[in-house]
C-alpha cells in the first residue's frame, strides 16, 4: 500500500485526490506556485512544496522539480491528475527511474496510446472498429487521392495530437491540399511531430467513452460508458452516465471493445477509451486517454465507487479486485463544468477574485472544487473552477436536481457559466437526450439569456439601495418634503 | 444623482419618484415601491412592491454583482454620475414646487460636500432644507432671501469641485 503520495497538479483535481488520500489515511504532499499559496489544495495536504516556474504552468510541467519535490518530501508515489504531465511518457519513466511509483499506466503504453496513428493500428489489430483513414506519406498528391477515396467530409489530424487539438475539417477536394499543409506545419509546431493522417468524419457524431481499469497482467474490466457529446471547441461542458438512448447491444459492443483493447495492452491503472458513435449506431475508435479524466465522478456516482482509491490500490501492486459481473450501474449522473468565462462574449476566459462562494448541499449533489473565497482567478491556469454533479434514479430527475443546484450555487467576483449551464439543462432538446457534438452550436440562440426576467428590476433596485450615493440621494431630504414628490438636486 | 445604470450591459434610466410614505423608484417605464432593505454580510433582502426577496451581492469596483432567484446580474453604475464632472442637469438645482426662500446658507465660490445645506425654502406652509447631492462648488445663486420662485425655477448652479 502506498504511504505518501505527491499530487503533481492543482485546483479541483488536486483537492479531489487529496480527499481520497485523507479518507484512506495515506500521507499527502501538495505542490503549488507562489500565486496559489492560498489555494485550498495547499492547506488540505499534510505537506506542501513550493515550485518555481514562469509562467506558473511551467512549474507543473517541470518533471525534474516534481520528482525532486517527491524525493525530498519522502513521497513514494506521484499522482499526476489530468492535463500537465499526466500523459507524458517521459515523465512516467523518469518517476519510475527515480524509484517512485507513477499512479497510472506504464510509460510504454502511454507512448503507444499517445501516438494516435500507432494507437489506431493497435486498436484495429484487436478487432476494435476504426474510422477509415489514410496516413500522409511523402507524396502530397498521393495523400490527397487516398483521402478522397475515403470520402468527404474528412478530418485531418495530427498523429501526436489528441484532445481535439491539431484537427481540421475538410469538406471538399479543393480545400484538401492547403489544409494538409497547414495541419502538418501546426503539428510540427505544437507537438514536435509533423505526421498527419486523414480520417472519415462522422456527421452529428456522439462522443461516447468507456472507463477501464487494468492491473497490468492482461486483466481488465470496464466501468461502463459516459456520454460527452456536449462540447464547445472540443471542450466538454456536460458529461453523463449512462449515455441516453443507447441500445443495449451497442453499449455491450462499446464496452467489450474497450476491455479488449485495455487487456491486449496489458493496461495498468485507470484509462478511458473514446469512441465516435454515428447516428446509424456504428462506432469507431477515437483515442485512448491514459489518465483519470475530469468527468470520472459520473462513473463513480452510478457505480458507487471511488476511482482514485482504485488507482491507488492498483498502483500499490494489487491485482484487480473488481469482477465485471459485480459492476451494476444504478441511476443516472450528470456533471457540469463550472468555468471562469463570459458566455455573453463568446465564452472568453474571465479573471477576477472569488468574492462570494456558497456551495449547495443537497442529497445527490456533489461539488468538486478547488476554489475558496478570496482566491484570485488569473489567466495563468485554465478556466475550470469546479464540477457540479447530480445523481438520481432517472435522467430527468438528475437534470432537475443539477439545475436546482446550479441555481442555489453562489459564485460572485468572477464571471462564470453557471447560469448558461442552468439554461442548458432546461432545454427541451437536452431533456430529450438528442445529443451530438454540434448540439451547443446548434442551440446557441435558445441558450441566450432572456433580457427581462421577473427579478431583473429587483436586482437593479438592490444594487441601487446598496450604493452610498443613491442612498444619500434617496434619504438626504428630511421630512416633510420627502413626502411631497420628486425633488431633483 | 444616478440617472442611469446598466444591467447586463443594457441601459436603464433611474429616477426617484417619491420618498414617503415609501421609496418609489422609477426604472425605465415603471415605478417600483421599495422598502425593508437590509444588508447582512454578503446577503441582502428587500421588498419590491410588497414582495420579499433576498439574494447575494459582491462589489467589484464600479460593478455590482447581484445573485437573485437563481440568476446573477451585473449592474454597472455610470462613472460620470459618480465623478465630479457630472451632467449639467445634476448641477442645476431647481424648485419642484412654487415657494419662497427663507435663508441662503452658502456664498458663491463655496465648496460644498454631499449633504451640506444650500438653501432653506418654504412651500405650502412647510419648511425644508435643500442639500447638495454631491461634492461641488457653488457657481451661481439665482435667488436670495425672500425671493419668490415658481415651480421649475433654477435656484442654484453648481460646478465641479476642482474647477478653478
Amino acid at each position: 500500500m502506498l504511504r505518501r503520495v505527491l499530487i503533481a497538479n492543482r485546483g479541483e483535481i488536486a483537492c479531489r485526490v487529496l480527499r481520497t488520500l485523507k479518507a484512506l489515511g495515506i500521507g499527502s504532499v501538495a505542490v503549488y506556485t507562489f500565486e496559489e499559496r492560498n489555494a485550498p489544495h495547499v492547506a488540505l495536504a499534510d505537506e506542501a512544496v513550493l515550485l518555481r516556474g514562469a509562467p506558473p504552468t511551467a512549474a507543473y510541467l517541470d518533471a525534474a522539480q516534481l520528482v525532486e519535490a517527491a524525493q525530498r518530501s519522502g513521497a513514494d508515489a506521484i499522482h499526476p491528475g489530468y492535463g500537465f504531465l499526466a500523459e507524458n511518457a517521459a515523465f512516467a519513466q523518469r518517476v519510475a527511474e527515480a524509484g517512485l511509483i507513477f499512479i497510472g499506466p506504464d510509460a510504454a503504453v502511454m507512448r503507444l496510446m499517445g501516438d494516435k496513428i500507432r494507437a489506431r493500428e493497435f486498436a484495429r489489430a484487436q478487432g476494435v472498429p476504426v474510422a477509415p483513414s489514410v496516413l500522409a506519406g511523402a507524396d502530397a498528391a498521393e495523400f490527397a487521392a487516398s483521402a478522397a477515396a475515403i470520402g468527404f467530409p474528412l478530418l485531418i489530424k495530427a498523429a501526436a495530437g489528441g484532445g481535439g487539438k491539431g484537427m481540421r475539417l475538410v469538406r471538399a477536394t479543393t480545400q484538401f491540399a492547403e489544409s494538409a499543409q497547414l495541419a502538418a506545419a501546426e503539428a510540427l509546431r505544437y507537438f514536435g511531430d509533423g505526421r498527419i493522417y486523414a480520417e472519415r468524419y462522422i456527421e452529428r457524431p456522439r462522443h461516447i467513452e468507456v472507463q477501464v481499469l487494468g492491473d497490468g497482467s492482461g486483466r481488465a474490466v470496464h466501468l461502463f460508458e459516459r456520454e460527452c457529446s456536449l462540447q464547445r471547441r472540443y471542450q466538454k461542458i456536460i458529461e453523463e452516465s449512462p449515455a441516453p438512448h443507447l441500445a443495449a447491444a451497442t453499449r455491450a459492443a462499446l464496452c467489450a471493445a474497450a476491455v479488449r483493447l485495455a487487456a491486449a495492452a496489458r493496461y495498468r491503472n485507470a484509462g478511458t477509451v473514446e469512441f465516435v458513435l454515428a447516428p446509424d449506431g456504428t462506432f469507431y475508435f477515437l483515442e485512448m486517454n491514459t489518465r483519470l479524466q475530469v468527468e470520472h465522478p459520473v462513473t463513480e456516482s452510478v457505480l458507487g465507487l471511488d476511482l482514485v482509491a482504485l488507482q491507488l490500490e492498483l498502483a500499490g501492486g494489487a491485482a484487480l479486485s473488481l469482477r465485471q459481473e459485480d459492476l451494476v450501474p444504478r441511476g443516472h449522473a450528470i456533471e457540469c463544468r463550472i468555468c471562469a468565462e463570459e458566455p455573453a462574449h463568446d465564452f472568453r476566459p474571465a479573471t477576477g477574485r472569488i468574492g462570494v462562494l456558497r456551495v449547495p448541499a443537497a442529497p445527490g449533489v456533489r461539488f468538486d472544487g478547488g476554489i475558496a473565497e478570496g482566491q484570485a482567478v488569473t489567466p495563468a491556469f485554465d478556466s475550470l473552477l469546479a464540477k457540479l454533479i447530480a445523481c438520481a434514479d432517472t435522467r430527468p430527475a438528475a437534470a432537475a436536481r443539477l439545475q436546482r443546484a446550479l441555481q442555489e450555487l453562489v459564485l460572485l467576483g468572477v464571471p462564470s457559466n453557471i447560469d448558461y449551464l442552468a439554461r442548458l439543462l432546461a432545454l427541451p432538446a437536452f431533456l430529450a437526450g438528442e445529443l451530438h457534438t454540434g448540439f451547443l452550436a446548434e442551440h446557441a440562440a435558445e441558450l441566450l439569456p432572456s433580457a427581462d426576467t421577473p427579478h431583473a428590476a429587483a436586482a437593479v433596485l438592490a444594487a441601487l439601495l446598496g450604493d452610498d450615493d443613491f442612498r444619500r440621494t434617496a434619504w438626504a431630504v428630511p421630512e416633510p418634503h420627502a413626502s411631497i414628490g420628486a425633488w431633483r438636486n | 444623482m444616478l440617472s442611469r445604470v446598466y444591467v447586463d450591459e443594457r441601459e436603464v434610466e433611474v429616477g426617484i419618484r417619491a420618498r414617503r410614505p415609501q421609496l418609489l423608484v422609477r426604472l425605465g417605464e415603471r415605478d417600483y415601491a421599495v422598502d425593508d432593505f437590509v444588508i447582512a454580510g454578503a446577503e441582502f433582502s428587500l421588498r419590491v412592491d410588497g414582495q420579499p426577496l433576498s439574494g447575494w451581492w459582491y462589489r467589484r469596483g464600479e460593478e455590482l454583482q447581484i445573485r437573485l432567484a437563481g440568476r446573477t446580474y451585473s449592474v454597472q453604475f455610470t462613472s460620470h454620475a459618480k465623478s465630479a464632472a457630472a451632467t449639467a442637469r445634476a448641477h442645476e438645482v431647481r424648485a419642484s414646487m412654487p415657494g419662497v426662500v427663507v435663508a441662503v446658507h452658502r456664498a458663491v465660490g463655496d465648496v460644498v460636500a454631499a449633504g451640506d445645506a444650500l438653501l432653506t425654502l418654504e412651500s405650502m406652509k412647510l419648511q425644508a432644507t435643500l442639500v447638495a447631492s454631491h461634492a461641488a462648488r457653488v457657481a451661481v445663486l439665482h435667488v436670495a432671501a425672500q425671493s419668490v420662485f415658481e415651480r421649475g425655477a433654477l435656484l442654484v448652479s453648481l460646478a465641479a469641485a476642482e474647477d478653478a
